[in-house]
């Protein structure tokens, strides 16, 4: 069974939607605040390198 | 049902509006945020060629006015690149465009969420949340305008962003920032800012906008901000009034940006470069 998250630091998270606009599989979205969905996330980190403050973090090992 | 939808009430979605409404036709305009303008995602700068297409920008929406750009190279030498422009106050400037399809007679309504979007016979149909209020509402055409992270209009083309071909930007309005605010700055190379620049666009009064965007990298553009601040001593008094940051494209426009009854503009169809 593989080791995999997605986090989000929301007190960080400037809710800018640059996670949003990169994310290949439209599984993430901006309303309030960041929304994910699970089921749609293949936890590819894009998100992550994207951030510009380094407030996600994916783990997929 | 109204002749045209417009999603998002940046600066391409209240000016469509406003055009469609000035034509005579029907126009209804939703908005996510609570204010439109706010959170701002830009340094504010815009050339002054922009007021042919959007007609004179009020004195209450610019902060400051520059005669051209400085470019600096690595080792600090700059060129001087002549061309007006503004530094504009965007929490106003975005509201004035607001105000003006609104008095042209597009309906607007913030704290708008569009959950969704059918097309079906020619017809748009549209559903979202007003507050807590659920609302359906119909058009002949859609207009998505939202911005870069729009998923709504992913829906139909793919709008979505390559890594390689964005830049992750990260911005400071600071005070209290020495520098000759008749020009916008704006600093290269791969220690200041890898595949990207950092840029100083000063809003008058010793007010700054201090901003990095780079290629995403192993280090975030808070890293090059930080250390750009911290190596000069142009920001030793400087505080931080504000943060933005955001996403930008780079790799060129969507040129295919029409399905059916939908048109993708602005950022979310990556007019930015």
């Amino acid at each position: 069974m593989k080791n995999q998250k997605w986090e989000i630091n929301r007190e960080k998270c400037l809710k800018c939607g640059g996670c949003v606009s990169v994310c290949p599989f439209s599984a993430l979205e901006l309303e309030k605040e960041i929304v994910w969905d699970k089921n749609k996330c293949t936890y590819c980190s894009i998100c992550e390198k994207v951030c510009p403050i380094s407030a996600i973090k994916v783990t997929n090992k | 049902m109204y002749d045209v939808i417009v999603v998002g009430a940046g600066p391409a979605g209240s000016t469509c509006a406003r055009v469609i409404a000035e034509n005579g036709f029907s126009v209804k305009v939703f908005d996510r945020r609570e204010e439109i303008g706010s959170p701002k995602r830009c340094g504010e700068g815009l050339d002054k060629g922009a007021e042919e297409l959007i007609g004179k920008i009020p004195e209450r929406c610019i902060a400051n006015k520059v005669i051209g750009a400085r470019v600096y190279a690595p080792n600090g030498k700059y060129i001087e690149v002549p061309g007006e422009g503004y530094i504009l106050e965007r929490k106003v400037f975005d509201k004035h465009l607001a105000y003006l399809a609104s008095n042209s007679g597009a309906e607007i309504q913030s704290s708008s969420i569009v959950e969704d979007i059918e097309i079906k016979n020619g017809e748009v149909k549209l559903f979202g949340r007003f507050l807590d209020e659920k609302f359906e509402e119909k058009s002949k055409i859609v207009v998505i305008a939202t911005g870069a992270e729009s998923k709504i209009a992913r829906k139909f083309i793919n709008t979505t962003c390559k890594l390689n071909l964005v830049d992750t930007c990260l911005q400071y309005e600071m005070g209290n920032v020495k520098g000759d605010e008749k020009f916008i700055h704006v600093y290269f190379g791969n220690e200041i800012a890898p595949r990207g620049y950092v840029w100083e666009f000063f809003k008058g009064k010793n007010i700054a906008n201090v901003g990095v965007g780079i290629v995403p990298h192993e280090k975030n553009p808070k890293f090059y901000l930080e250390r750009f601040i911290k190596n000069n001593d142009r920001y030793e008094k400087a505080s931080i009034i504000e943060v933005n940051a955001g996403v930008v494209p780079v790799g060129g426009i969507i040129e295919d940006c029409v399905r059916e009854n939908l048109i993708v503009c602005g950022e979310a169809a990556h007019h930015d470069w």
